[in-house]
């Protein structure tokens, strides 16, 4: 494709599918063709839709993995400092490095004698470890997608195209993007023609 | 397309080196414990060993058929993918009764030479220490006198009455599983869709109160079987862990044998790394779900800190048994945990299923420590008839397990699910 007669304002173009099976298709179709600034939406997860449209995997799940580890061991820390162990059993192996970072912050003054058993009792310390893994991975989860996601985003521009409504209700788009290194104006309009789609529309900046 | 309903030649095959090699391990298994009972042990230590393999064979039969009730009802392609394969193992179920009949040798007053008057005199433990029989509460009534917590017990702790559980909670289990395999097979020689959906509503109907009667008989079981072993010892958390490890044990089965006939038809052109993902999801689920529930029984025993209920865990972390518990968490925890993970080890079938192997592996020690544990208290003991019946179980279970694989084609052939696989397939 020499020569782009790509509009200015445009954003992509929109096709409108009208079932699972058919937006499907047209995905793997619109993948194969080689398109990369592509998004499918429906109103409802389709299951391998994702994958279908060439989405590449994410850094999230790393992301949340290390969100995890972090409650793990601040909840293991936090713990341990304050109701386990006394720093003078720690600073021999330490070197006084403990009693040093926390001085009289943290003088281990939780400590509790609960029914004579040992002060640092893991076995107790691992539903609020638990607790802190799941709360910190799924903060992470969530500000993570938001923020990879590019939100927040205030508009965008799909909404200046009136058939998009339906996305939410009972239709299937894809929206090929004019940023698609491959995008041509009619050619990409002729190629989304030929997946049969209930329309295929401009979607204006 | 070759006619569907034939099982390919290269299948066969397959199923009948394994089922060549699974019958030599039971008959080796077989011999050895023989041998080493007749020779040397005696029927005790055989019984004792013959039950820690019994329910860790056993999981495979009743976890699967709550497996196959649950994706009947739940939908899902994961269900479809391995729906045979369930089925399959569920129709051992029949064979696992027979198989549970040396159990009640347990009971039999092989070494009660002793008479009346001097039972009088004994505890439960003396007596059973001196005429030692799988159940300690099922020493004669004489003994139970001595026993207060044993004789409240009694009327629910009797032989009799232990019989009479099993046998209905089998009679139930293999009820539901031939019929869920009878509709199956009249699913694929039914033509008219219409009538086919009627069948799958059938199958629905079956498996919803299934799986209730599932979680009621698994309560009578569980404490049957394993928790009276200790009697004085008692958990309301252990049914559920005792329940639940069969579904583990099943999903793990479920992928071995799936990634074993991955390469050949029919599920070379039907399969996709995604259905071993899903799958491999549900044994990361299920390992975590076990860790949960495992460590809450300890946890919540440890901070009562009980003298009815501590022993347990005393016998179990000291003399040898901490390598045990302590294997148990990181290998049927922390391990499988941290490698299940990772998408790309559930999607690759080489890698999945020697982590479902290993979970298989791991679910033998957690029934040894369970079992095993209550009769070795506080000192470590494993012996060669663990193994040699471990052996000839498991040989003669994959053997009826294979044969019954060998019946029928390997996916169903009018489930409506197939028509989501093209979907499913990237």
């Amino acid at each position: 494709m020499s020569t782009k007669t790509e509009k200015p304002g445009l954003f992509g173009l929109l096709a409108e599918f009208e079932t699972t099976q058919a937006v499907f298709d047209a995905a793997n179709a619109v993948r194969k063709e080689g398109f990369t600034k592509v998004e499918a939406y429906s109103p409802f997860p389709v299951e391998g839709l994702w994958e279908a449209v060439g989405h590449k995997r994410t850094w999230l799940p790393v992301l949340v993995f290390i969100g995890g580890l972090t409650g793990a061991t601040c909840a293991f820390f936090l713990q341990t400092l304050t109701a386990g162990a006394h720093p003078d059993s720690l600073d021999p192996l330490l070197d006084g490095t403990v009693s040093t970072l926390t001085g009289n912050m943290l003088s281990f003054n939780y400590r509790m004698n609960i029914a004579g058993r040992p002060f640092f009792s893991w076995p107790a310390f691992i539903p609020p470890i638990f607790e802190m893994t799941i709360l910190f991975s799924a903060f992470t989860a969530l500000f993570g997608m938001l923020i990879l996601n590019g939100y927040p985003l205030p508009h965008h521009p799909l909404f200046n195209n009136k058939k998009f409504e339906r996305a939410s209700s009972d239709r299937f788009f894809i929206c090929i993007e004019a940023t698609d290194p491959t995008f041509d104006r009619e050619a990409t309009e002729h190629f989304l023609q030929g997946l049969k789609p209930l329309s295929v529309t401009e979607v204006p900046l | 397309m070759s006619n569907p309903t034939e099982i390919p030649a290269v299948t066969l095959d397959r199923i009948e080196t394994g089922r060549t090699l699974a019958l030599r391990i039971a008959l080796g298994g077989l011999v050895g414990s023989l041998v080493i009972a007749g020779l040397f042990e005696g029927t005790g230590q055989f019984l004792r060993s013959y039950l820690a393999s019994y329910v860790w064979v056993f999981a495979f039969g009743l976890g699967s058929l709550v497996l196959l009730m649950i994706q009947n009802i739940s939908g899902g392609v994961w269900g479809y993918a391995i729906r045979r394969l369930l089925e399959a193992a569920a129709g051992t179920l029949p064979a696992l009764a027979v198989l549970f009949l040396p159990v009640l040798l347990g009971f039999t007053g092989l070494y009660d030479m002793i008479g009346e008057k001097q039972l009088i005199t004994k505890t439960v433990e003396e007596h059973h220490f001196e005429a030692p029989r799988l159940y300690e509460w099922a020493v004669p009534d004489a003994v139970i006198q001595n026993d207060p917590i044993l004789q409240r017990k009694s009327g629910y702790l009797n032989v009799p009455f232990w019989i009479i559980r099993s046998a209905i909670s089998f009679a139930l289990w293999i009820g539901m599983a031939l019929w869920l395999i009878n509709l199956s097979d009249k699913q694929d020689r039914e033509n008219d869709p219409s009538r086919r959906a009627a069948i799958k509503q059938r199958m629905q109907a079956i498996s919803a109160p299934g799986i209730l009667i599932f979680g009621l008989t698994i309560m009578f079981i569980s404490t049957d079987w394993v928790m009276s072993l200790e009697p004085h010892w008692y958990s309301t958390m252990y049914p559920v862990i005792f329940g639940f490890s069969q579904l583990l044990s099943s999903m793990a089965l479920a992928i071995i044998a799936l990634v074993a006939f991955y390469d050949v038809s029919p599920f070379d052109k039907s399969m996709s790394r995604n259905h071993l993902r899903d799958l491999g999801s549900f044994l990361l689920g299920f390992v975590i779900f076990w860790t949960y529930i495992s460590f809450s029984q300890f946890l919540l025993m440890w901070s009562a800190n009980l003298k009815e209920e501590v022993p347990y865990y005393i016998a179990r972390t000291t003399g040898g048994w901490e390598i045990i518990t302590t294997i148990l968490g990181f290998g049927h925890f922390l391990l499988p945990f941290l490698l299940l993970l990772f998408r790309e080890t559930k999607r690759r079938k080489e890698i999945i299923w020697k982590i479902a192997a290993f979970v298989l592996v791991m679910r033998f020690f957690d029934i040894f420590w369970q079992v095993a544990g209550a009769f070795h208290h506080g000192h470590l003991s494993i012996h060669l008839l663990d193994l040699s019946t471990l052996a000839m179980l498991g040989g003669a279970w994959t053997w009826v397990y294979l044969g019954n694989i060998s019946k029928r084609p390997l996916l169903p052939l009018h489930d409506e699910r197939e028509d989501s696989l093209p979907i499913y397939g990237v």
